[in-house]
């Protein structure tokens, strides 16, 4: 059984097409995530995942139904930003989106997740009072509170401390241990890689990459090498090289096609002391940038 | 619809305990009073300076009386209970009358620039005469000040009485006589006749100002008020949460009509609280002054019945704006013709008080946005409407509140997750027709 089931989908706005002829399938029980640049679409994918926008051509099924509007008892949606009633208190703007989701009695269920995001204390806090990680985390349990079977995340982690992060982190992973679907749009690639299942990404409004991450990485091969070295600057003027980025404390290149690791590091260990040669497969972030540099540098 | 439901509470109860609510439920009659107060205060707070009148009497009879009753009300009138002066005190001179009319009113007049006198008034020869004269049968009043009537209103009551007096004697005509011959007549405006319970003829009423005016126009103000600021709080709650990005999730646990639904129960909730609230203040007010009975039970009934459909066809109209726009100011142009079509009644209250069955009053109240406030405010001018009117308007008024829900359901689904540059209102009409 697929959670989500997306076949040819467009969908444009005036003259711009945010999406084009995009399918997706993410299965039950699966942590999905969306990857891609500011603006290429993965906020209109999910709305329409969510019935909110209706694409244009294509079959969206969710849950194998084609249902005709957003409103379901089974989703839930935590959109960009925001999304909670400044005035009112967090005990009853979350009771208020359980009863919204035909979740009549929320009580315990409200009391637990509090609990667990360390927010007790704030219950009978008007919104308006917590910080803004604070309130990232009750927008978090409002889309959860009502045990639904698809929670769709839009950018959960963005603005947070590395502790709330991580909280969210595990909250997210314990939703897919309940028998959850979790797709969530992030632009964090390591929790990305660490946490999803699968990932897509979503380029211009096409998809670039879907799969798992080691698919994805096995179709870009071992051709990142991570070192250490005591003179970065050698490296500028090497034979074979792709893409050199200096990160400081230590360096990344990019080995051109059919380029020899071997034969490299020992060109490099004959101009400067080595104290890390690692042959590895490229990062999603490294992917990610490959995909989108030039783009992302523009804006 | 129990989504509806559970819209409907958050709605009301978020409006009933926001403050703007409470302010104006206290504000509203505090204004009330201020502006009597105020009004109170202005009128004791008129100018007591002394206006020195000089007089040119021309008759060479009439100044010993204007100076005497001058006096006499210097000395009586222009003070209250607390001895405070709250008129001012008229100081008349006599001027010799020169041949020369217009040069004296020249010399006056200058006098009146130089701040020498405030006025001065030149009486003609002839005035006290039975036989008119057109060329010196005139008072006149010279000032720099036209708007201050109070010594014309007072000279002209002294004067007259004690002119007419005079022209009675030269006439040979005995005062008394003629003075019964020539009283006014006062004509009492009374309800009908009744007879009560024990089989007695009741006296008929002087028909009460504070039924002929105060209720109907009090109800209509009522009705308008509590749309004017229910209306608008919902048309901001509904920005607020497309601003806030509440609307997204909102839209993605319940259908978009049966939330803007809900929010038009809670609202209209709201202005029934509000009409509720102010009218078993007025009753108890009513109460204690004894005139509880002027309002009819009925009367309120209906009251309430047509503020609710008001406040649904106004309501959805505003809560469309809401959703239409993305931020509050944007809103403004659209709410302008919604407020037209909101004051309309107010701007033919007073025509319609007076002809409450004239051809006006009719047809405006079949004009479903002004039905509400024009039926009610006919109904409580005596002697009332025909019953039909009133049941009539209902289907009437029906019919255009389920357009304007539908209209604003569509409005409401496109337009509530829109953001950035605000549609106009052809884009609105649009929606409407495409859905």
């Amino acid at each position: 059984m697929n959670a989500v089931e997306m076949s040819g989908v467009t969908k444009s706005f005036g003259a711009v097409t945010a999406v084009r002829d995009l399918s997706l399938v993410v299965p039950s029980g699966s942590v999905y995530g969306f990857i891609g640049p500011n603006g290429s679409g993965k906020t209109t994918t999910i709305r329409m995942i969510m019935r909110i926008f209706y694409p244009d051509s294509g079959d969206i099924r969710v849950f194998g139904e084609t249902h005709s509007q957003a409103a379901t008892d089974r989703i839930g949606y935590l959109p960009e930003e925001r999304g909670l009633y400044k005035k009112m208190k967090v005990q009853d703007v979350l009771t208020f989106y359980a009863k919204l989701k035909g979740f009549n009695q929320p009580g315990a269920e409200i009391d637990a997740w509090l609990a667990r995001l360390g927010l007790s204390d704030w219950a009978n806090k008007r919104v308006e009072t917590l910080s803004k990680g604070m309130a990232q985390k009750i927008q978090f349990v409002a889309a959860v509170v009502s045990r639904p079977e698809l929670v769709i995340l839009d950018e959960p982690f963005s603005g947070l401390d590395p502790v709330n992060l991580d909280v969210l982190r595990d909250a997210i992973v314990s939703l897919k241990r309940d028998g959850s679907t979790v797709i969530f749009s992030t632009h964090d690639m390591s929790a990305a890689e660490k946490m999803c299942d699968q990932i897509f990404m979503i380029y211009r409004g096409e998809k670039v990459l879907d799969g798992t991450l080691a698919s994805i990485q096995d179709t870009y091969g071992a051709d990142t090498i991570r070192l250490r070295l005591e003179d970065a600057g050698c490296l500028s003027s090497l034979q074979g090289v792709d893409h050199v980025k200096d990160f400081g404390a230590y360096q990344e290149i990019r080995l051109g096609d059919g380029v020899d690791a071997q034969r490299i590091l020992s060109t490099i260990a004959a101009r400067t002391r080595v104290s890390l040669f690692e042959v590895a497969r490229p990062s999603l972030h490294d992917i990610f940038v490959r995909i989108a540099g030039t783009e992302a540098q523009a804006s | 619809m129990n989504k509806v439901l559970v819209v409907f509470k958050r709605e009301y109860l978020a409006q009933v305990r926001s403050k703007s609510f409470l302010i104006t439920l206290v504000m509203m009659p505090l204004l009330m009073a201020g502006s009597i107060i105020v009004q109170k205060l202005v009128g004791e707070g008129v100018d007591t300076k002394e206006r020195r009148i000089a007089v040119v009497d021309r008759t060479g009879v009439l100044f010993d009386a204007i100076k005497q009753s001058a006096d006499e009300r210097n000395a009586t009138a222009i003070t209250n209970k607390e001895g405070r002066h709250i008129r001012p005190p008229f100081i008349v001179t006599s001027v010799a009358p020169k041949v020369d009319i217009a040069a004296q009113q020249l010399e006056l007049s200058q006098r009146v620039r130089n701040k020498d006198i405030s006025a001065f008034v030149d009486i003609g020869t002839n005035v006290t005469r039975s036989e008119p004269d057109a060329d010196a049968d005139f008072v006149r009043y010279y000032s720099d000040s036209p708007t201050d009537r109070e010594f014309i209103r007072w000279l002209n009551v002294v004067l007259s009485q004690r002119v007419i007096a005079m022209r009675f004697d030269e006439a040979k005509l005995p005062a008394g006589v003629v003075q019964g011959a020539i009283r006014p007549i006062d004509i009492a405006n009374l309800g009908l006749v009744s007879v009560d319970a024990e089989g007695k003829v009741k006296e008929a009423e002087e028909a009460d100002r504070l039924t002929a005016f105060i209720v109907p126009y009090g109800f209509s103000m009522l009705m308008f008020m509590s749309v004017l600021v229910s209306g608008p709080q919902m048309m901001q709650n509904i920005v607020e949460e497309k601003m806030q990005r509440i609307a997204e999730v909102l839209v993605g646990s319940i259908p978009p009509f049966q939330l803007m639904l809900g929010k038009l129960l809670g609202v209209t909730a709201v202005s029934l609280t509000l009409i509720s609230l102010y009218l078993a203040g007025g009753y108890f007010v009513a109460q204690k002054m004894g005139k509880a009975d002027l309002v009819p039970m009925s009367q309120v009934v209906w009251m309430l019945l047509y503020g609710a459909i008001a406040m649904i066809m106004f309501g959805s109209i505003f809560g469309a704006i809401g959703a239409a726009v993305s931020e509050i100011k944007d809103a403004q142009s659209l709410v302008m013709p919604v407020t037209i079509l909101l004051v309309l009644p107010i701007f033919v209250i007073v025509p319609v008080i007076q002809a409450p069955n004239g051809p006006l009053a009719f047809w405006m109240s079949f004009f479903p946005p002004a039905t509400p406030m024009m039926m009610v405010t006919r109904m409580a001018v005596p002697p009332g409407i025909p019953m039909w009117q009133p049941i009539a308007g209902i289907p009437l008024m029906l019919l255009f509140a389920t357009f304007c829900v539908f209209a604003a359901g569509r409005v409401f689904r496109v337009g509530l997750l829109m953001q950035g540059k605000p549609p106009k209102i052809g884009d609105i009409a649009k929606w409407v027709l495409r859905g």
